[in-house]
């Protein structure tokens, strides 16, 4: 029985191990199928991955280009009044070099008072001005230009319009700053050299170069360490645009697949134009600098195309280490760096021999300062951004590479910053208690075309933080009458500027809290029956309510929304004497409705935007709207004018302006000597100016004794233009007695601007 | 009506045409800046007539920085933007160069051609009216 039993096991074993046999042959021929797939399907599948991964890099979007914020271009022309050294500074801080002849766009230099400049070529939304050899002559001590003559073709230019200044650039999030090239424009030389430096077999491999790798393996197991390269511009590009800059194998291999998957789907140029657009050189403040077209002017303030042999070749140096070549802070191994390149491009006869030793005694070139990373004009920059707000999102603001044309001119921002700087210096001075206290903002624009030119937003010139002229919202105080007052004059039948006004005491009870609120004048006195002139020149608080309850204070404000006051506020009575917060800028927007002679403009900060290829966008033409009777706004203008000369603003204006500046104006104050406004123009420039303190406390100072000072030396600076003498249609002029308490300073009689019908020609208002 | 209407658009299209050669040479006020005032505005009429409106627009912008106050560069951009059948612009601009051309008769005879025009084009018949005896009125006057 055992031994059946042993037997009967003993085959149930045999018949197990064949069974056994059997099932791993069977496993085994299965397990080689399936390491087989196991192998492949990822392998495919990898390869697909990277082939999808390469395709995408390559053929999306491969950048964020931050935007380009220029200033306006400088316009001269023959006749224009402007001072040489005015001219030489927009020049410098545009970026062209003082030197001794015109060899390259960007040189200028001086010569008694001819100002010779080789302008760079620019393309503007209206046409493209090409770069040309100019000499600007001026006359009357350098303050008028003469002529402008282009010396090659030997002719007289009318107008000249220089390429414009760059103001600031609204970066990518990730930092990068780069501006894009075509191939076509890559100057031969440039990647001539770069091939022979950095890949000779780039035209025959096929992303990968087994010799090139084969030597970096000896190289490197000669020296001990995995360090140098043997990459191809392919395997370069790769490693820059697709993957992360780890150092591993892994990474190597990947790097080697990607270059042979990116050479099997592209053409050599488009692979090269992808390098040269890519390849890093060196850090601007937080921003890197990548390209070979955003290096060139990194580095020689100058645009690709315009560089030599030595400066080609410190480009295609730096591409090995830009921060350890870098010219302007290790000029010594710049210089090294740059000779041996040069050597290269010999030997592989990029250069002749002459060609490099002429280049190898040259000076490196680089433009010494470094450009700004940050804008100098942050509280302008505000507005503009603001205003490309209701246009473009955000992320193609940091991504299209736009082109932004501002408004914004250097030379009166520069002016309207001495004037502020100084003065709040000044009054602080005067009054030690403000020490360190007082702050300002000042707003300029164009009184015609709504153009904002210049904008101050704190007393530190190019401060970066709270911006007072867009953001501070104070109350107006007596800015706020011309309003009233143009009401009036408005309905021309019932008021002249000789109306007789009531400044007596006025009393009004709120009939829901049973509060009385009864106005005074700032000097506490009553004047009794004045002409509406000298009521809104001198600012007389009781004459002015008194006239805003005749009108109505829903016609009032009627009248604040034409101006363009851009918000919906209740009327009280207090409103009538400047109790509405606003800001500069909204100011700006209401006074520039007068300067313009009762046309509403929009303030713009931005004329036209083009794509970063140069295509138009965006234009903002110049809009005006008739919104007020130009006659009416004459004759308020007129009052203004006695205001600055012989109103309020009289003693500032006698100390501070020219006497020949006819210009309009209106102070304002505010309840305990909290805020100081100025608010006037000629009929060039329009500026309103604030002085006042974050936290709100007096500072002793009236609108002619604070902001006027700042507004009156901006205005004397800048040379502003008188208001034209010229009357509109249905304005007479009339010679009158002079009333009695009449701000003219003599006696007899005074010329007087009214209205007339316009059917009978008659004064609308009889004075008599 | 309707005709007379329509007749008379034309007939104003027609007035506004041959006095659009004029206005080209109409002499410019500022007396020191008129060689680069006028080259500019050359060059907006050049671009005009190549029906590159916009730029045209821009040219005479640039103009008006220099001379602000010159009547006939505000006109002309009426002109621009009532060729772009924008209207509302186009009378407002005109009314902005009647502002400055006080002494300037055919100036402003033309002036309210173009916002009888611009009238026109918003269908506003009363305004229409109003400019067209306007232009009328001073046409009339000596």
């Amino acid at each position: 029985m055992a031994h059946g039993k042993t037997y009967k096991r003993r085959s149930q074993l045999r018949q197990q191990r064949q069974k056994k046999v059997h099932n791993q042959r069977f496993f085994l021929f299965k397990l080689r199928w399936l390491l087989l797939l196991l192998i492949t399907i990822p392998l495919l599948s990898y390869a697909l991955t990277m082939d999808a991964e390469v395709r995408e890099r390559f053929e999306g979007k491969r950048w964020a280009l931050p935007a380009k914020v220029f200033a306006r271009p400088l316009e001269i022309y023959a006749g224009m009044e402007i001072k040489l050294a005015e001219v030489q500074t927009e020049l410098s801080d545009s970026g062209y070099r003082k030197t001794s002849s015109l060899d390259k766009p960007g040189d200028y230099y001086t010569r008694g008072r001819d100002v010779f400049v080789y302008t760079r070529p620019f393309s503007f939304w209206d046409g493209k001005e090409p770069a040309r050899k100019i000499r600007i002559r001026f006359k009357n001590k350098g303050t008028v230009i003469t002529h402008i003559a282009e010396l090659e073709k030997r002719k007289f230019m009318p107008v000249l319009r220089l390429d414009p200044m760059q103001i600031a650039k609204i970066y990518p999030t990730h930092k990068e700053d780069r501006s894009l090239v075509k191939i076509k424009k890559v100057p031969p030389l440039l990647i001539q050299a770069l091939i022979a430096v950095e890949d000779r077999e780039f035209y025959t491999h096929n992303g990968i170069n087994l010799y090139a790798i084969g030597r970096a393996v000896w190289m490197n197991i000669k020296g001990g360490s995995w360090s140098q390269g043997g990459s191809t511009l392919t395997q370069q590009l790769v490693k820059n645009l697709i993957l992360t800059p780890e150092r591993t194998l892994k990474r190597k291999f990947n790097e080697a697949s990607m270059a042979l998957l990116l050479e099997l789907h592209y053409e050599k140029d488009e692979i090269l134009e992808a390098y040269l657009n890519e390849v890093y050189f060196g850090q601007n403040g937080a921003h890197e600098i990548h390209g070979v077209a955003t290096a060139s002017w990194f580095y020689f303030n100058r645009p690709l195309e315009q560089l030599d042999i030595p400066e080609i070749a410190l480009l295609v140096g730096l591409i090995r280490g830009a921060s350890y070549y870098n010219p302007r802070k290790n000029p010594e191994k710049a210089k090294k760096r740059r000779a041996l390149i040069l050597k290269q491009m010999y030997q592989q006869g990029v250069i002749s021999e002459v060609q490099m030793e002429e280049s190898l005694g040259e000076p490196l070139n680089v433009v010494a300062k470094q450009p700004r990373s940050k804008t100098p004009y942050p509280a302008f920059l505000d507005m503009v951004r603001l205003q490309l707000k209701e246009d473009y999102r955000e992320e193609d603001l940091r991504s299209e590479g736009l082109q932004v044309f501002t408004t914004l001119d250097p030379m009166r921002q520069r002016q309207a910053q001495t004037a502020m700087v100084k003065r709040i210096h000044k009054l602080e001075k005067q009054n030690r208690k403000l020490r360190g206290k007082l702050n300002g903002a000042l707003v300029v624009t164009r009184p015609e075309n709504g153009e904002v030119l210049a904008v101050i937003g704190d007393r530190r010139a190019g401060f970066s933080g709270f911006n007072r002229a867009l953001n501070a919202k104070r109350s107006v105080g007596s800015l706020i009458k011309p309003a009233i007052y143009l009401t009036a004059l408005e309905n021309s039948r019932t008021y002249s500027l000789l109306s007789s006004l009531d400044d007596s005491k006025f009393e009004w009870t709120n009939k829901q809290t049973g509060k009385v609120w009864k106005p005074r004048n700032y000097s506490g006195k009553i004047h009794g029956k004045v002409p509406l002139f000298k009521a809104l020149g001198y600012s007389y608080n009781l004459a002015t309510v008194h006239l805003g309850f005749e009108l109505g204070l829903d016609t009032v404000k009627n009248t604040l929304i034409r101006l363009g006051l851009d918000k919906d506020i209740t009327v009280y009575p207090a409103t009538l004497l400047g109790g509405i917060d606003l800001s500069p800028v909204e100011v700006t927007q209401m006074y520039q409705t007068l300067a313009s002679g009762g046309f509403r403009t929009p303030l713009r900060t931005i004329r036209d935007v083009l794509a970063h290829d140069g295509k138009p966008l965006n234009r903002y033409g110049v809009q005006v709207e008739p919104r007020f009777n130009p006659a009416s706004v004459f004759l308020l203008n007129h009052a203004l004018q006695q205001a600055v000369r012989g109103g309020t603003g009289r003693s500032t204006a006698k100390a501070l302006l020219p006497e020949h500046m006819r210009l309009a104006g209106k102070t304002g104050t505010t309840n305990n000597y909290r805020d100081s406004w100025f608010a006037g123009y000629g009929s060039d420039l329009l500026a309103v100016a604030w002085v006042g303190r974050d936290d709100n406390k007096s500072i002793q100072l009236t609108g002619g004794g604070g902001a006027m000072k700042v507004w009156a030396d901006f205005m004397r600076i800048a040379k502003a233009s008188s208001l034209s003498k010229t009357s509109p249609k249905y304005v007479q002029w009339r010679r009158v007695h002079a009333p009695k308490g009449s701000l003219t300073q003599r006696a007899g009689t005074v010329k007087i601007p009214f209205i007339v019908n316009q059917d009978s020609g008659m004064l609308a208002y009889s004075p008599g | 009506m309707l005709l007379s209407f329509l007749k008379y658009t034309a007939m104003l299209k027609q007035v506004l045409l041959l006095l659009g050669l004029l206005a080209f040479s109409l002499p410019l006020s500022a007396a020191d800046a008129s060689a680069a005032v006028s080259s500019l505005l050359k060059s907006a009429h050049e671009e005009f007539s190549k029906g590159n409106s916009e730029q045209s627009a821009a040219l005479l912008e640039r103009a008006l920085r220099i001379a602000p106050q010159n009547p006939v560069l505000w006109h002309n951009l009426a002109g621009v933007r009532l060729n772009q059948e924008e209207w509302a612009k186009a009378a407002s601009l005109a009314a902005k160069s009647n502002t400055l051309s006080s002494d300037n008769k055919w100036l402003r005879i033309r002036n309210w051609t173009v916002i009888a025009l611009a009238c026109d084009g918003m269908g506003d018949a009363s305004c229409l009216r109003e400019a067209r005896s306007r232009a009328q009125a001073l046409a009339r006057s000596h």
